[in-house]
């Protein structure tokens, strides 16, 4: 078991900067993912810890041995493709033993460990199977065991997930994340389901075009984004754009002025006066009430807005209401069936505590964001 | 942080093996391709040591020569436009439509491919010639003409014969690419209001046109340069058998000029008709599509299905008829003034094998050591084409395509024009070795194993192979446990068609052979040339059934692919 250290990592690809400057670090027997859209070098990332590709700039360590020159072969990680690359011309068993024999583990012992690798991914009868007879699912089982048979030092995942089916996906994860504590393997894991980043990480890190947006755990990265692109991509959020009008000493409260009047939200004491920033909310954290009712509560924001869109999504609806200066508002409302359901066209108050309105400083990200910006 | 130096050194020394693959193929490539067609480039240009247009000047203001060239040109153009005539509608036929036996037919339309063309020009001679088969049958028995018709004795004969050995270039070529059209793609064509004529002339035609016009080119090469047909029908008024005849002589020095024009000449239609097609032709276009959703067959009825079955019978007949008419005249005798003969002997099957066995012995030998040095250079230079990154793929790439357009003739005679002196380094003229036999009949055939292998390896997803490596296998174990394995079968279907066309080999090793040489096809020729038409055409069922178990064998193996990597 070893720990990761990336430091100043960057690699291109003729000009395009596919990481830049990449400074991670995984503990030892930490579940780490990396997440993003495609493109954002995670993958390139991965492949770099994994020898395919060597840094243009930077170093990659393992443990305190520097790892950028020593071939693939040599690093002893174990790695599970997007498409699990199992040998169509061997069995399973062979499959799974291949990483022994080339280790040159004598018969008996690749027997035994072949066999308790399979039974720890719960495919102990399947051993004289060919890979084109196992199902998504088997096939994802058994490239995982081919990878842990070996005791390797590393874990490396490159969205192992995409391609099974739904249900089954929510399955093999909770079992992923069990065998990972079981085994307390350094696990470096990729994604682009930030769902499935929430559910199984330790730390994620959080990357947008070559660049680390965000290190922190999975609570943190959804209570707490540093940046619009990562309020954004985990969960949803409602953006407001605004300029820093006043800091209130209590509660850490700032006062910010936008176009749909002053707003209180959460902010931090740096923030200074006529900077400019973002504030976001959450959809779930919005309420909606009727024109002409209101909350006894004080001091909450209000925004005036017209219910456009309508989605029911079984547990919750979401709906889009536009403000009087043509923003967008998203509103999930969880319980449909405990709540009056708000029809197209109504004309609505929007209200969220000042709690659950986060500042992001502009400079943070790359700039202020929602679907408008957002190009793939 | 930043270590230029160190990266630079390392990246050379891990791309060691990289560089000396890369040294060995170009190596090989330069000395046996660019080397000998360079050198009859350059010949031709010299008279007494300077450079001049002469010898060209002289060649193309030769009355002979020049209706040489149109005949030849004119021969070819015919050709294609024969071979398409038959090979794409059959194509569509035996794709688009369900008729009983469509399986069978389409087997049955590859076997003109296993047999030489002047061997089928041969069995001619005795089916269709002035004392032949029908003529007498005309004649004697029903007496509808006094004269007999001259059915091959002329450019005719030269297109029957050539028609019918070629046509499955263009129809296996067709026929992959009319199955890969996906369903929606003609379809979306009717839903828009396309009539079905409309929509074969706009979507159907233009989607099979590059598999057409690779077909076509090898049509067009092949036909252009050929020397024996023509030669067998009596038939001297093309570039190829004057090419053929000017060379092998050696005293006539201006003939020899000539014979080097006309190799250059030959050359450079085969290059000019490259170019045009290079885009459907290159290695790298056989990168595999996804596999899509194929036209459903039309159940024809009435005229129709008639039509098309009689299309196909009488296709198939006469591909046939050469296999037919060699079978017979092998094993007749006295077949002189008879439609059929009158006595059947295996006189002379026992005189071409138990008496000579030569021939076969040498086929056999030369042809399976080409085909292993093949297998082995050509894995390579698909691996590297497929697997890796370097500046001059493209290089490599046109090198290959190159040995496909160079027509026989013409890597024969730049051979022995090129090998005749002592190499460089070794000191030995290759000519004088039956090495030389052995590395014409390789170097021609590379593009099969190339294709083939670079096809399956593109099939082949690389993270096979990355599995491998962070497994523990460095790359010479991943290369020998992960890929070799898994692309046995497009390394054995190239050397299988390799073999087969190796087998059949004249137009280059005429030019090479010494005696005791003797291939199969140069056995064929020179029992033709001597008078020993039934000797000749034993030989001929003999290489017909050779050629043709390697076939069979190759199918089973490996199913259909066969067609699609020989064509398209």
């Amino acid at each position: 078991m070893v720990n990761v250290r990336l430091v100043g990592v960057t690699k291109r690809f003729g000009k395009l900067e596919a990481v830049r400057s990449a400074n991670l670090q995984m503990s030892k027997g930490e579940f780490f993912t990396m997440l993003g859209p495609s493109g954002c070098g995670k993958t390139t990332t991965l492949r770099i810890i994994a020898g395919f590709y060597t840094p243009d700039e930077g170093e990659v360590y393992f443990d305190d041995r520097l790892m950028n020159y020593v071939a693939v072969w040599k690093r002893n990680i174990g790695m599970v493709f997007q498409n699990y690359a199992l040998w169509p011309h061997m069995n399973v068993e062979e499959n799974v033993a291949y990483g022994l024999r080339m280790r040159k583990i004598g018969k008996k012992e690749t027997e035994d460990r072949v066999k308790k690798s399979l039974d720890l991914v719960g495919l102990a009868t399947l051993e004289r199977r060919y890979p084109t007879q196992l199902s998504g699912g088997q096939q994802q089982r058994v490239a995982l065991a081919r990878a842990l048979v070996i005791e390797p030092s590393v874990l490396l995942l490159d969205e192992p997930l995409s391609n099974l089916d739904a249900k089954i996906r929510a399955s093999v994860r909770s079992e992923l994340r069990r065998l990972q504590q079981q085994l307390k393997i350094t696990t470096i894991y990729v994604t682009h389901d930030q769902e499935e980043a929430l559910v199984l990480s330790d730390r994620i890190a959080v990357m947008d075009r070559g660049l680390v947006q965000q290190i922190s755990t999975p609570r943190e990265l959804y209570e707490k984004p540093e940046t619009s692109f990562v309020a954004d991509f985990m969960g949803t959020s409602n953006f407001i754009k605004g300029t820093l009008a006043a800091i209130r000493q209590d509660r850490g409260l700032v006062e910010v002025e936008t176009s749909s009047g002053l707003l209180a939200a959460l902010g931090e004491e740096r923030l200074r006066k006529g900077e400019k920033v973002i504030l976001s909310v959450r959809p779930e954290d919005v309420i909606m009430l009727e024109q002409g009712r209101d909350l006894a509560e004080q001091g909450l924001n209000r925004i005036e807005g017209q219910i456009k869109f309508a989605s029911y999504m079984g547990s919750l609806i979401r709906y889009e209401a536009v403000t009087k200066n043509g923003e967008i508002f998203k509103i999930d409302l969880r319980n449909p069936r405990e709540h009056k359901v708000m029809q197209q066209g109504e004309h609505v108050t929007l209200a969220f505590k000042p709690t659950a309105t986060l500042v992001i400083p502009l400079e943070h990200g790359e700039q202020a964001s929602s679907e408008n910006t957002r190009s793939s | 942080m930043l270590r230029p130096s160190g990266n630079l050194s390392r990246k050379l020394f891990s791309n060691l093996g990289l560089l000396s693959c890369l040294l060995l193929i170009y190596s090989v490539m330069g000395l046996f391709v660019i080397y000998p067609t360079g050198k009859v480039f350059y010949d031709s240009f010299f008279v007494q040591g300077s450079f001049s247009f002469a010898n060209y000047l002289e060649f193309f203001t030769t009355p002979f020569y020049q209706s040489c060239f149109v005949n030849s040109l004119l021969l070819s153009l015919v050709c294609v436009l024969t071979s398409s005539l038959v090979g794409v509608p059959l194509a569509y036929i035996l794709t688009r439509y369900e008729i009983r036996g469509r399986g069978f037919f389409r087997t049955l339309a590859t076997m003109p491919l296993i047999l030489p063309p002047f061997v089928g020009a041969i069995s001619f001679i005795f089916l269709l010639g002035r004392m032949g088969t029908l003529n007498l049958i005309l004649i004697d028995w029903l007496g509808i003409i006094k004269e007999p018709i001259n059915f091959i004795y002329g450019a005719h004969g030269i297109i029957f014969v050539e028609t019918f050995h070629l046509y499955p270039l263009i129809f296996l070529n067709s026929a992959a690419a009319l199955s890969k059209i996906d369903r929606s793609l003609e379809e979306s064509s009717e839903l828009l209001g396309a009539t079905p004529f409309r929509r074969f002339m706009t979507v159907t035609l233009r989607l099979v046109t590059p598999g057409y016009a690779a077909g076509a080119f090898l049509v067009f090469v092949w036909a252009f340069s050929d020397f024996g047909t023509p030669v067998v029908l009596r038939q001297y008024e093309y570039l190829g058998p004057q090419a053929y005849l000017s060379i092998i002589q050696y005293v006539d020095q201006r003939l020899l000029r000539m014979g080097l024009v006309m190799t250059v000449v030959m050359a450079a239609f085969a290059l000019l008709s490259l170019i045009i097609v290079r885009r459907y032709v290159a290695i790298r276009e056989y990168a595999s599509l996804a596999l899509p959703t194929p036209v459903e067959s039309i159940k024809v009825k009435g005229l129709k299905s008639h039509l098309s079955v009689l299309f196909v019978s009488v296709v198939m007949f006469l591909s046939l008829l050469p296999h037919i008419g060699v079978t017979i005249a092998s094993l007749g005798k006295a077949w002189m003034i008879t439609p059929f003969p009158t006595e059947y002997t295996l006189e002379y099957f026992k005189k071409v094998t138990i008496d000579l066995p030569m021939y076969i012995q040498n086929s056999f030998v030369f042809c399976t050591i080409a085909v292993i040095l093949n297998a082995g250079l050509g894995l390579l230079i698909a691996y590297v084409l497929a697997r890796s990154k370097f500046p001059g793929k493209d290089l490599i790439d046109s090198l290959v395509t190159l040995l496909l357009a160079v027509p026989g003739t013409v890597i024969g005679i730049a051979y022995l024009r090129a090998f005749h002196a002592p190499l460089p380094l070794l000191g030995i003229s290759l000519t004088q070795s039956w090495a030389i036999m052995v590395a014409v009949l390789a170097i021609r055939r590379l593009p099969y194993v190339v294709r083939s292998v670079y096809a399956t390896l593109l099939q082949i997803h690389v993270s096979l192979e990355e599995a491998s490596l962070v497994l523990g296998g460095n790359k010479i174990r991943t290369f020998l446990k992960i890929t070799t394995p898994l692309i046995a079968r497009g390394l054995l279907v190239g050397s299988i068609i390799s073999f087969t066309t190796a087998m059949q080999e004249l137009t280059s090793t005429a030019f090479l052979y010494r005696p005791g040489w003797e291939t199969m096809p140069l056995g064929i020729f020179i029992y033709y040339l001597t008078g020993g038409m039934n000797e000749a055409s034993a030989l001929g069922v003999l290489l017909i059934l050779v050629v043709a178990i390697s076939v069979g064998l190759a199918n089973r193996l490996v199913g259909a692919k066969m067609g699609a990597a020989f064509g398209g």
